[in-house]
């Protein structure tokens, strides 16, 4: 039966620094590789919004075509309304004009009491 | 199949280089950890030396592979010389120049190593102090290249890098003695 040789402090120390080294190894190994997935998915996740962002930009003119119909039919709409607006304003003061001159003398000018704009 | 391979590159080579820089701080603990003459529980002193010599070996490695993939890949445009030329860089020049400084120390510092035995004593220690030199430079490095400076996970790993650099620096410096003058002295006859 052989002997066993002895186990020495350089022995321990071998054993000690493969082992801490295989595991840092690893460690880092396995790091990377989470880096280099993680890294992967978000640059993924980041194109797929980029290209639905692209999409949504592609669909902006049809949007813009409806918003500005949209617009041109409520500018309609508002001149029409300022058009209607401007008569009745021109009759009050045609109407308050003439009750105002007709109590009066012949030389006296008639006075517009309402704002007309 | 081409624009995977090619992101793929570009991943490696930004997962490479945080590791390279995780492993240099280790390294640079350790080697100011063997300076203190400190042992990891009751293990041999001569692990700590040990450890700092091999691990400076797989920061090499991983170093390698940022390197490789730098070149390699289409969009970073790195040339093959200034990987080792400072601020030659077309793209990038001051940030890859950074980086090409700490390389150069780094080789500098694991050639004189390996080559210990042959190079006398104050030379390897005057390259050594070099360290010092590096380690900044690489972390300044990382962030100055600009893909992921800006990301909350590589600023907290630069924080805690720059946290264990500056631990330990405070434990050389600020403490006691150096090991040199614990080291035994040889006997004479």
């Amino acid at each position: 039966m052989t002997e066993q040789p002895p186990t020495t402090d350089r022995t321990i120390a071998d054993r000690l620094v493969r082992r801490a080294t295989c595991t840092v190894g690893v460690a880092a190994a396995a790091a990377t590789a989470l880096i280099v997935g993680w890294l992967g998915v978000a640059h993924r996740t980041t194109t797929a919004a980029a290209s639905a962002s692209v999409k949504t930009v592609s669909a902006a003119p049809r949007a813009v075509r409806t918003t500005s119909a949209r617009t041109t039919r409520h500018t309609a709409s508002v001149s029409t309304a300022t058009a209607t607006t401007t008569t009745t304003t021109t009759a009050t003061a045609t109407a308050t004009a003439t009750a105002t001159a007709t109590p009066s003398t012949a030389t006296s000018q008639p006075v517009a009491t309402s704002g007309g704009s | 199949m081409s624009a995977f391979s090619s992101n793929a590159t570009w991943h490696l080579m930004r997962a490479s280089g945080v590791v390279a820089l995780v492993l240099l701080t280790a390294v640079f603990v350790l080697g100011i950890a063997t300076n203190r003459r400190w042992r990891p529980g009751r293990a041999p002193r001569v692990v700590t030396a040990s450890l700092h010599r091999t691990i400076s070996l797989l920061a090499v490695a991983f170093l390698g592979v940022h390197i490789l993939t730098a070149v390699a890949d289409p969009y970073a445009v790195v040339d093959a010389a200034a990987v080792v030329v400072p601020f030659v860089a077309g793209k990038s020049a001051f940030a890859v120049g950074l980086g090409a400084l700490s390389l150069d120390v780094v080789a500098a510092l694991v050639v004189s190593s390996l080559l210990r035995a042959r190079v006398p004593a104050a030379l390897w220690r005057a390259i050594h102090w070099l360290a010092y030199l590096a380690w900044p430079l690489a972390l300044a490095h990382s962030f100055a290249t600009g893909t992921d400076a800006a990301s909350p996970w590589l600023e907290s790993i630069g924080v805690v890098c720059f946290a264990a650099v500056a631990v330990s620096v405070l434990w050389r410096f600020g403490t006691g003695r150096s090991a040199k003058h614990l080291e035994p002295r040889p006997v004479t006859a």
